[in-house]
Formats: structure tokens, C-alpha cells, sequence
């Protein structure tokens, strides 16, 4: 499926011209590379091993050699029999390349381990140095998607990996662009569970590339007034999210909810509870965080009879009243529900 | 409770026609036991959505047999003769119906050529509704209906009219998830599983196979990541389509012959009604009517025969005629 794109995608990175500058901080492999393509690269590589095969060791490690070059040299790598003389960094990315890929003809739930555990920490930062050096050539093939799918998939999960959310999004609309699988990406991207780097996505809203901003209302559709049919006002919606974040994010709750679900995911949801008191929550569990007095866990237990869209609606007006005035604020939230409800003419169940 | 056009009803005075232990007697008691009303205008309505929700069942099974393959999007196939790969904006390879095929060739082709197939759990599931609406309602009106399918993850025709959400019962042919929110990150495809409730205690996934709740905990804790802490689990939301909805297109798709007919006309609040009998025995009342459609609807019943009513479309009709009758 992705041959073709393959092509597409190493012909733009031939025709690039490398800054003089940046040519000096370049592995040399990089810069064969990325002046004359994929089997240029393998053919020097061959060469210079041929000749030196201590040097073409060396050169692969370069420090600032770039993931994409280790990932194309793999085969050559394997035939030299040098995989113990690469660096511990080529070394663990190479096992992790080979985890990844071996899976393909192995489904068994036990060959789910990476076999580099013990090495926790380099792991961590090999993950980062591949996507960080080798997202920009994204597309190069399935097998080449699948790695970085994975690595994405494991900075953001077990390393909970924030950093590295920016190169993630732009990966994720740069695929939707080329029509390129995105779904894991989209899945690992949420799974970070960091709301605040929703923003990453919102800013798409208003993006002048009608695919962008189409996936972009699709991803944050959750969110009370993104319309994904509306493809007009881009400022507006993107005002509207702002607006939304910055009223509810200390009380958002991630409830994992993906695309394989349901075709209208709701990844978070707005913890009342948490809302209503003006309490940070675990965003993993929904739980207010810190420790609730008596009063409060009184005033909690009554606010929690209520139906759901009330308790939305009077946990809206306890924020905004809060940021208008603390005074104000203290004195409503111990008023009797029944009481409020009345005042806001909001009615409730019971 | 049921409620069939506004009055309780118990469930022997409705389930004589199915087997004691069937699924439609199972769904008749655990709905009349229930604390949630069903509310039906007809019991042709409670009838349709019993017979849907067995060929579901029924549409679960023909895919479990049918030889279809579980594959990831990336690698998902189909039958050329029927459909062309078409990504959307994720990137997903679904199956475009071709131009010129039917809806329903192309859907009992993945059934009866299941070799030839390949897709995710997602597509199953929409795949699943497919054919069972297929096996519920009349060919025609099911090509009409889902002219344009695109099978791709959750994507499904708006006919369908599905919406899954917590609820407060579970029946058999109702849209399960299994979360498994410890998935390990390098089989993310195992993040969860699509399911069918087949009412027997047992649960249809793409993948996966028949299986109980406890088989398929199990087999999605296979995939969790090392050192999880959280077990897989049945989430308390159901999915199902529109029963009322695609009822309409069985029920009320044909045109009824009027026999005779009654006219009402409230002055005082401006609105008219008509009342149709049909010659099939059933009628239908027709109200808060304008006085425009109400003097059209006298016009039509009082000057032509025979007339036809299409509850669906919502047309009243005369058979061809010769035109300038009111001259002679």
C-alpha cells in the first residue's frame, strides 16, 4: 500500500540541498543519503566496508548519524556480522527494530516483551533519538511505519513521554495529508493523557488545508461546540476549545475511549465532582486529589443525587462564580443544592 | 414494562408465536421485568425489532463461519469484483461499494466468499448490522436504503441510524466492549474488543471468535503490558440501529388501498385531522393538519378511488388517469 508513497516520499528528501553548515554536523551516511538517495547509501556503505570494515563501524557510530540511515542499513548490517561492535544506542534501536518487525510473523501474546528491559533508561532515549531523527521520513515503507508506530506507541505509554507530543502531532496530520495510516499514532497521541497538549491539535482548527483542519474537528470533537461539519470558522471553533481548556482542564479525566470504539470518541470528560469544589483530579482516575473535609464530602455526596446535565450546569456556574470572586464562591457552594437549583432555576431530579 | 400504543402489556399476551426459551421470550421477560418502559406504537414494531435483533445474531454467526480473515487496516483485502480500497482521513484503507453493484450482492459476498476478505474488528461489527438488515428487510429497500456503503472501522451508513450509550439493560444483539486499558503499547490493536451479544452468554468478536465474557477477559489480558495492573472488563454502554427507524421501511414502505375515511375539522383551534381505514383492516390517524392539507386530503378522498397511502413517504395517491376528467 505505501510503495508508491515510499517513492514520493524519498525523492522530495533527494532533491533537498544540505545547508553547508549543517553538512559539518552530518554524519557522512546522512549526507549520501540525503544527496543521493537510499541505494546510493547502501552501495557506499558496501564500499567503504569492503575496504575498512572498522570505519564503516564508525560511521555508523557517528554520533549524529539519524535513525533513518541505521533503518536502511539494516540488511547490510546483518550480512558484516557487526551488530556487536555498533554502539550501545545502534544496538538497542536495532533490537527494537527486530522486535517490532519479527512480530508480524508472531502473534503470540508472549512475544509481546521488549528483550531490553534491563537497559530501561537507554531504552528510553534510543525510542527519542528514532522518532526525533527519523520522523521526517515517515512513509519510507509499512515496515518503516510500523517501527515508528511502535515507537511512538511506547514513549507515550510506559514512558510517558510528553516531550516528544509535537513531533507526534505533526506526524499525524503530515500522514492524514498523504493519506497514510495514522490510526495508532492518533491513538498513542491521546494516550499520553495530557490535556494540556490538546492544544497541538486545536491549533489545526484553524489551518487553511481543508484536511488538516477537517481531522483536527474530528479529534476534538468531544469538545462542547467543535462541529466537524462546520468548516467555516476555524478562529471561532478554535476560540471555543481555548475557552473550554482553560475552564475544565484541571478537571479533566481520561477515559480512554478510541477510534476502534466508536466513531465519535470521547477521550476525556470533565470530572464534576472536581469541578463543582474547584478540586484538581487524577486525570487518569477522575478522582479530586487532594483529601476532602467532612463538609465537603457531605456537600459532594448531595451534589452527586443530581442528574447528570444539572450537575454539568451547576458545576459550570461554581467555576465561574469561583473566578469572579472566592468569597462569593464559599458562601454558594454551602448553600443547600436544593436552594441553588432554585436560584438557577435548573430544577434536578429529586 | 412494555407499552404497546400507550397500555401495559404482560408478556404472555404477546409471546405466544415464539418457542418457550427462545431469545424473542428471553428479551419479552427481561423488558417487562424491567424498570425502563419499551414503548412501542404497534406491536408490529416490538415484532420487528425481535426478528431484527435475532438475525444479528444470526448475521454474527454466518461471519464467525464464514472464513473471514482478522487483519489490521494496513493489511485489510476484499473482493475486487465488488469493492476498491479507499483511505480516509486516517489514513484507513475501507472497501468503497463499486459503482453498479448492489448493496446486498456485495454484503452476502462477504459472507459466502469470506476467503477473499480481510478487516478489523470495528468493520466487523458494522458488517454484522449490515447483513442482518439485509436478512430483515426486503432486497429492494435494502439496496435503496444503503446505496453508497463504505465500510471502513466505524464508519456506517446514516440509515442505520446506530448509537450506542450506557443503558440500563442489555439484549441479546446489542454492540458490547471489551476495554483493556493495559494494553500493551507494541499490540495496541488489542486495546479492546468489538462484540455482539449472542444471548446465550456468549459474545461474537472479529478475531477473537464466540467466546464468554471470561474467555474474552482473558484473552485480551493476554496482550496487557508488562507489570499491568488492570484487568480487561465489559463496559456498561450497548450499541444498537434505529429498530423504529428501519421498522418504518418494512412495515410501511408498501402503499395501503383506502376503504373509507373520517374527516374532523376544530374550528376553534384552527387544526384538522383525517382518520384512514384501510382495506388490510389497520388504520391511521393523521392530525394538526393545516387547513390546506386538511381540504387536500377531503379533495383527494372525496373525488378519486381507488387511494393509496404510503405511511413512509407520507403520499396520498390515486392510480393513473386520463387527464381533464372534471370536463365531462
Amino acid at each position: 500500500m505505501h510503495d508508491d508513497d515510499d517513492d514520493d516520499g524519498i525523492e522530495e528528501e533527494n532533491d533537498m540541498t544540505i545547508p553547508i553548515e549543517n553538512q559539518e554536523r552530518m554524519a557522512l551516511l546522512d549526507q549520501v543519503r540525503l544527496k543521493d538517495g537510499n541505494d546510493k547509501l547502501k552501495k557506499v556503505f558496501q564500499e567503504s566496508a569492503a575496504q575498512d570494515k572498522e570505519a564503516a563501524v564508525n560511521s555508523l557510530n557517528h554520533e549524529d548519524l539519524q535513525f533513518t540511515s541505521l533503518f536502511l542499513l539494516r540488511d547490510e548490517i546483518e550480512k558484516l556480522a557487526i551488530l556487536e561492535q555498533l554502539s550501545e544506542r545502534n544496538q538497542i534501536a536495532m533490537e527494537i527494530v527486530k522486535d517490532v518487525l519479527s512480530r508480524e510473523n508472531d502473534t503470540s501474546p508472549a512475544s509481546c516483551r521488549l528483550p531490553i528491559c534491563d537497559h530501561i533508561q537507554m531504552v528510553h532515549s534510543v525510542l527519542r533519538w528514532m522518532l526525533e531523527t527519523g520522523s521526517k521520513d515517515d512513509g519510507l515503507s509499512s515496515e518503516y511505519i510500523q517501527v515508528l508506530d511502535t515507537t511512538v506507541s511506547l514513549l507515550t505509554t510506559l514512558f510517558r513521554d510528553d516531550m516528544v507530543l509535537p513531533i507526534i502531532a505533526d506526524l499525524i496530520f503530515t500522514r492524514a495529508e498523504r493519506e497514510l495510516f495514522n490510526y495508532h499514532l492518533i491513538w498513542a497521541f491521546f494516550e499520553a493523557r495530557e490535556p494540556y497538549t490538546l492544544d497541538l491539535i486545536a491549533n489545526r482548527l484553524r489551518s487553511p488545508r481543508v484536511k488538516e483542519a477537517k481531522l483536527a474537528r474530528r479529534l476534538l470533537a468531544f469538545v462542547p461546540g467543535i462541529d466537524v461539519h462546520k468548516d467555516t470558522e476555524g478562529e471561532q471553533q478554535y476560540r471555543t476549545f481555548q475557552h473550554w481548556l482553560e475552564e475544565n482542564s484541571p478537571f479533566l479525566h481520561y477515559r480512554g475511549e478510541s477510534f476502534q470504539e466508536t466513531s465519535k470518541p470521547v477521550p476525556y470528560d470533565v470530572a464534576l465532582k472536581g469541578k463543582y469544589l474547584g478540586r484538581s483530579v487524577s486525570v487518569d482516575s477522575g478522582e479530586i486529589l487532594s483529601p476532602l473535609t467532612k463538609e465537603e464530602d457531605q456537600i459532594l455526596e448531595e451534589f452527586d443525587k443530581d442528574d447528570e446535565d444539572v450537575k454539568a450546569t451547576i458545576a459550570s456556574s461554581s467555576e465561574m462564580t469561583r473566578y469572579q470572586s472566592l468569597e462569593d464562591w464559599d458562601t454558594l457552594v454551602r448553600r443547600p443544592l436544593k436552594e441553588r437549583r432554585k436560584v438557577e432555576k435548573l430544577g434536578g431530579s429529586r | 414494562m412494555i407499552k404497546i400504543a400507550g397500555t401495559a402489556v404482560s408478556p404472555s399476551s404477546i409471546d405466544g408465536q415464539w418457542p418457550s426459551g427462545s431469545i424473542e421470550r428471553g428479551i419479552i421477560d427481561s423488558m417487562a421485568t424491567s424498570e425502563a418502559v419499551y414503548d412501542y406504537d404497534s406491536l408490529d414494531l416490538l415484532q420487528f425489532e425481535l426478528k431484527l435483533r435475532t438475525n444479528i445474531i444470526a448475521a454474527s454467526k454466518d461471519l464467525a463461519q464464514s472464513g473471514v480473515k482478522f487483519a489490521g487496516f494496513s493489511d485489510s483485502r476484499c473482493n475486487s469484483d465488488y469493492w476498491h480500497f479507499k483511505a480516509n482521513e486516517f489514513g484507513l484503507k475501507g472497501f468503497q461499494l463499486k459503482q453498479g453493484v448492489k448493496p446486498y450482492t456485495a454484503i452476502t459476498d462477504i459472507i459466502t466468499n469470506g476467503s477473499k476478505y480481510a478487516f478489523e474488528c470495528a468493520t466487523a461489527m458494522v458488517i454484522v448490522y449490515y447483513n442482518a438488515v439485509l436478512k430483515t428487510l426486503p432486497e429492494d429497500t435494502f439496496n435503496k436504503l444503503f446505496a453508497g456503503i463504505y465500510l471502513n472501522g466505524w464508519n456506517r451508513d446514516e440509515d442505520l441510524r446506530f448509537t450506542s450509550e450506557k443503558r440500563v439493560d442489555y439484549f441479546p444483539g446489542d454492540y458490547r466492549y471489551f476495554k483493556n486499558p493495559d494494553v500493551n503499547p507494541r499490540t495496541s490493536e488489542w486495546q479492546g474488543e468489538n462484540v455482539i451479544d449472542l444471548g446465550d452468554g456468549t459474545y461474537y468478536g472479529h478475531g477473537i471468535g464466540i467466546q464468554t465474557a471470561d474467555q474474552m477477559i482473558a484473552a485480551l489480558n493476554g496482550y496487557r503490558k508488562p507489570g499491568a495492573t488492570k484487568s480487561a472488563y465489559l463496559m456498561d454502554m450497548a450499541g444498537y440501529p434505529d429498530f423504529k427507524y428501519l421498522a418504518m421501511h418494512e412495515l410501511y414502505a408498501a402503499e395501503r388501498e383506502v376503504q373509507d375515511y373520517q374527516v374532523g375539522w376544530w374550528h376553534d383551534t384552527k387544526h384538522g385531522a383525517v382518520v384512514l381505514h384501510f382495506n388490510d383492516g389497520g388504520d391511521l390517524q393523521i392530525g394538526s393538519l393545516t387547513y390546506a392539507d386538511y381540504m387536500s386530503f377531503v379533495d383527494t378522498l372525496r373525488n378519486e378511488k381507488p387511494v393509496y397511502y404510503n405511511q413512509l413517504q407520507k403520499v396520498l395517491s390515486s392510480l393513473k388517469e386520463p387527464v381533464g376528467e372534471g370536463e365531462t
